[in-house]
């Protein structure tokens, strides 16, 4: 029984070792808050009411350690958030992880201190959605592109297959009134002009592939499509933006899907932009800060700033 | 005559056949999940490394130009967690099981048992909710200032509703064991002008010394396997820890699984990882039941050897070896 | 007189187990208590040392006196069991080593010297005539040891508190002929420091060690006297007829 004590102990004791030499580069650098102290001016009060100011505003301690809430590797709002933002593969790793939007909701709501990100479409009154560049999250502004925190869902088609039947009628489900349906509260429509779909009854298979973050959306077209033409077949594949708008240009797949815009090199393709996927970033109801630009965003979710105090 | 006797036979190897196929259900369906463990994990686990799986400390796998999948923060967070789970669960979890066998007025036992079989079978997302909600702003508001803490997502608020989850089973056993001391112990003790209290402290405890061990081992079992709650309350940084940063958020080889398996893509270097990450849990298990299963077997043959000998009433045989 | 009864009475719960049982128990003797299974020997002897206070819904009346103070008084009762000490019928020494076993006493009431423990349990295991036989082993589990040998480290345990009675509830019963011999030889020389109470089956046995013998039937005290009047010369035709073997 001592014996087992000891070994167990010992092990213990020898796989910290192994752990405090490996992590002894410290993990997140800590970096000394700027000096700059908030002056009155630089949280615009509120213009409208769609901010409720602060209730407790005098006791928000500017010097507590922001709490930190993102989701989990794989979310697809998390993948939107960190290619939006810059932050990429840099998460604060002291972030706390949370599987759902309720729950990043929820630690938001009862964290004085806390902030995080859901898609816009997930918004709920508990929580105070930033402005970003003084722009406040909402569909409108989403569509009018004046809220900084969104990326496009693009489809690609290359020339040689713009005039291909089932493609084309495909890309005007996706465009229609029908279509566009499907998009639900989860993300935000751009097109102004839906028109209705009248079922083609064509057959065939159509190749779609690229991002695993329109993926979800594609789902749900093809579920819908498919219901009206049950002669038609759809072929889902992943493998991100960039495979997907390489593959449509080397004809490998029918319809390409991107979550990005197109650079310059791939201008040779012809872009639907089929929706638009907006985050908001949301911060507890008692903190004074009412906005952040894109950068303080990032800054805080790499763990460059890590107290209010460091907003400068 | 000898026709329903032939018949019986029939039904006899029926009826053996049939429980033998039950039997038979339950070491298949283990052994189903460890080819399936082995078959997609132990690939993976050669994939990447078995020094770089097991010892690295960076766990990165969606990352596209350095992915890492290093499970030690896991490993750990696993062990600190349960390791905390004992250390505020097992003496409350003894104390109570004394209490209950050797101390509890009848009528307070009335209502202390069927309580404890309430907690056993409350679902674990109940408990995950409870320290959600009460535990976690509780630690958050006791040491949130003074410690620079981001929130109560704590291996600590992980470590207290795991001791409050391994209870029932700690003192259920515990308690069946210390009730099995045979009572000529008690009186002995007690004839020799000690106090009920020392009795049972001296006396009692130590004779069902390797029962109480076993309940303490199944607890380690329950803490190590537990998922919903832990994810709930644990704060899920993959971050590496030192056990005394106990009020700093963790993530556990469980969570870690349950957290990204629902995006993983299949047969992916990923998945395949996930799935190490099972085989290593499966591992640990499997060292604590043998635990468990030695510990019974040794003190129960040993048990049953010597009081077969003082039966027999041999006078004056000495022992050839110290058992 | 070390014992002396006067008018005990005893219940469990509506059985009356003890009917007005009275005696002197004179010290440094062995005194034994002979008679049928269930007849109220081994309650009078718990009664001694307060034992039947662990027994729910047991009552007492009567007075029961040690030294002249009364057992069911102001007496400490810890006090009370460290001065009668107790042997049981089966053997039962702790899960713990020899000397564990022998100093548990000891510790109880607040020795806590090493080398006092030591010479304690030394003269403990000499006085129980075992002392040759686990010296060489007193760290061991005394689980390890025979039945003889455990009931003897039983006796040393008890002797080990240094009491003036001792009490024994058929310490022989569950032990082979040469053990029991080695017992009987060891109550009798107890005897010269200790008053010994040993109550018995065994009716050659309380010829054998016993000075007096008090005959039990039905919770009553049917003749109490020396052992060789009672066992030549029985006054009482019911405790004639147990002696003969006519029952019991």
């Amino acid at each position: 029984m001592k014996k087992l004590l000891a070994i167990t102990l010992a092990l213990m004791l020898a796989l910290t070792m192994v752990a405090a030499c490996d992590g002894g580069d410290g993990g997140n650098a800590t970096p000394t808050p700027t000096n700059n102290p908030p002056a009155g001016g630089d949280n615009n009060p509120p213009a409208g009411g769609d901010n409720n100011p602060p209730a407790g505003g005098d006791n928000f301690d500017a010097d507590r350690v922001i709490a930190v809430y993102t989701r989990e590797d794989g979310s697809g709002t998390r993948d939107a958030f960190v290619n939006i933002t810059g932050v990429g593969d840099d998460m604060y790793i002291e972030a706390v992880v949370m599987r759902e939007t309720a729950q990043i909701l929820t630690g938001v709501e009862t964290s004085d201190y806390g902030i995080g990100y859901v898609s816009v479409g997930s918004l709920s009154a508990a929580v105070k959605a930033l402005k970003i560049d003084g722009v406040t999250p909402s569909n409108d502004t989403i569509k009018d592109g004046s809220y900084a925190l969104q990326r496009p869902f693009l489809l690609v088609v290359n020339d040689d297959k713009i005039d291909d039947e089932l493609i084309a009628d495909f890309i005007e489900f996706t465009l229609s009134k029908q279509g566009q349906e499907t998009i639900g509260t989860t993300w935000t429509s751009s097109v102004d002009d839906q028109k209705d779909y009248a079922a083609s009854g064509l057959t065939g298979v159509l190749k779609v592939g690229g991002s695993t973050s329109v993926e979800p959306f594609m789902n749900r077209l093809r579920e819908a499509y498919i219901a009206l033409n049950p002669g038609i077949e759809i072929e889902i594949s992943g493998g991100g933006s960039g495979v997907g708008i390489n593959e449509a240009t080397e004809g490998v797949i029918d319809i390409g899907m991107s979550s990005r815009s197109l650079r310059d090199t791939e201008q040779h393709l012809n872009s639907f932009t089929i929706a638009l996927d907006g985050v908001a970033v949301i911060v507890n109801k008692a903190n004074p800060i009412n906005e952040m630009t894109i950068e303080q965003v990032k800054d805080i979710f790499t763990g460059e700033i890590t107290r209010w105090s460091g907003l400068s | 005559m000898k026709q329903s006797s032939a018949a019986l036979k029939i039904r006899e190897n029926l009826m053996r056949a049939v429980f033998f196929t039950a039997a038979l259900a339950s070491i298949v369906a283990v052994a189903l999940i460890c080819v399936f463990l082995f078959s997609q994990g132990l690939p993976a686990i050669f994939n990447v490394g078995v020094s770089e799986f097991l010892g690295g400390t960076r766990w990165a796998p969606l990352n596209s130009s350095d992915p890492g999948f290093g499970i030690l923060a896991f490993i750990l967070g696993s062990i600190y967690v349960t390791a905390g789970a004992i250390i505020l669960g097992v003496p409350i979890g003894i104390f109570s099981a004394l209490f209950m066998a050797r101390m509890c007025p009848k009528g307070l036992y009335r209502f202390i048992k069927p309580a404890l079989n309430l907690m056993a079978g409350v679902p674990s997302v109940i408990y995950g909710f409870f320290g959600m909600v009460v535990i976690v702003p509780a630690i958050f508001e006791a040491f949130g200032k003074q410690f620079d803490m981001m929130s109560g997502n704590t291996m600590l608020a992980a470590s207290i509703i795991l001791g409050i989850m391994i209870l029932p089973t700690v003192i259920t056993i515990a308690e069946t064991n210390l009730r099995a001391v045979p009572q000529e112990l008690y009186e002995g003790a007690v004839a020799l002008g000690a106090s009920h209290e020392r009795a049972v402290f001296k006396v009692v405890l130590p004779s069902a010394r390797s029962g109480v061990m076993a309940a303490v081992v199944l607890g380690v079992g329950r803490a190590i396997g537990e998922t919903m709650a832990v994810q709930m309350v644990a704060g899920n940084q993959p971050a590496l820890r030192l056990p005394w940063e106990f009020l700093k958020g963790i993530r556990t080889m469980t969570t870690n699984i349950v957290i990204e398996m629902g995006y993983v893509e299949y047969g992916s270097l990923h998945n395949g990882a996930l799935i190490a990450t099972g085989v290593v849990l499966f591992v640990f298990i499997l060292i604590i039941n043998t635990l468990f299963s030695i510990l019974n077997r040794d003190k129960q043959e040993k048990r049953s050897l010597l009081s077969l000998r003082a039966k027999r009433g041999n006078p004056d045989t000495k022992l050839t070896k110290e058992q | 007189m070390k014992f002396v009864l006067s008018e005990v009475n005893l219940w469990y719960n509506d059985f009356q187990a003890l009917q007005n049982v009275s005696m002197d128990i004179k010290a440094n003797e062995v005194t034994a208590f002979i008679g049928p299974s269930g007849c109220g020997k081994s309650t009078l002897i718990k009664s001694l040392n307060r034992m039947n206070d662990l027994i729910e819904g047991c009552k007492i009346t009567g007075f029961i006196q040690l030294d002249g103070e009364d057992v069911y008084g102001s007496m400490d009762v810890n006090l009370l069991r460290k001065r009668v000490g107790m042997v049981f019928q089966k053997p039962n020494p702790f899960p713990m080593s020899v000397y564990d076993n022998i100093a548990f006493g000891p510790r109880t009431h607040g020795i806590k010297n090493k080398r006092e423990l030591d010479e304690i349990v030394e003269k403990s295991l000499h006085d129980a005539a075992i002392w040759d036989e686990v010296k060489d082993r007193l760290k061991k589990s005394a689980l390890g040891l025979s039945g003889g040998q455990q009931q003897r480290l039983c006796i040393a345990r008890a002797l080990s508190v240094s009491p003036d009675v001792l009490l024994m509830d058929e310490p022989t019963s569950a032990l082979d002929p040469i053990s029991t011999g080695k017992i009987e030889d060891l109550v009798m020389e107890l005897k010269k420091n200790y008053t010994v109470i040993i109550v018995t089956h065994n009716m050659q046995q309380a010829t054998r060690i016993s000075d007096k013998t008090a005959f039990f039937l039905l919770g009553e005290v049917i003749e109490f006297g020396d052992t060789d009047q009672i066992f030549s010369m029985p006054r009482d035709k019911r405790c004639e007829d147990y002696i003969t073997g006519r029952f019991g």
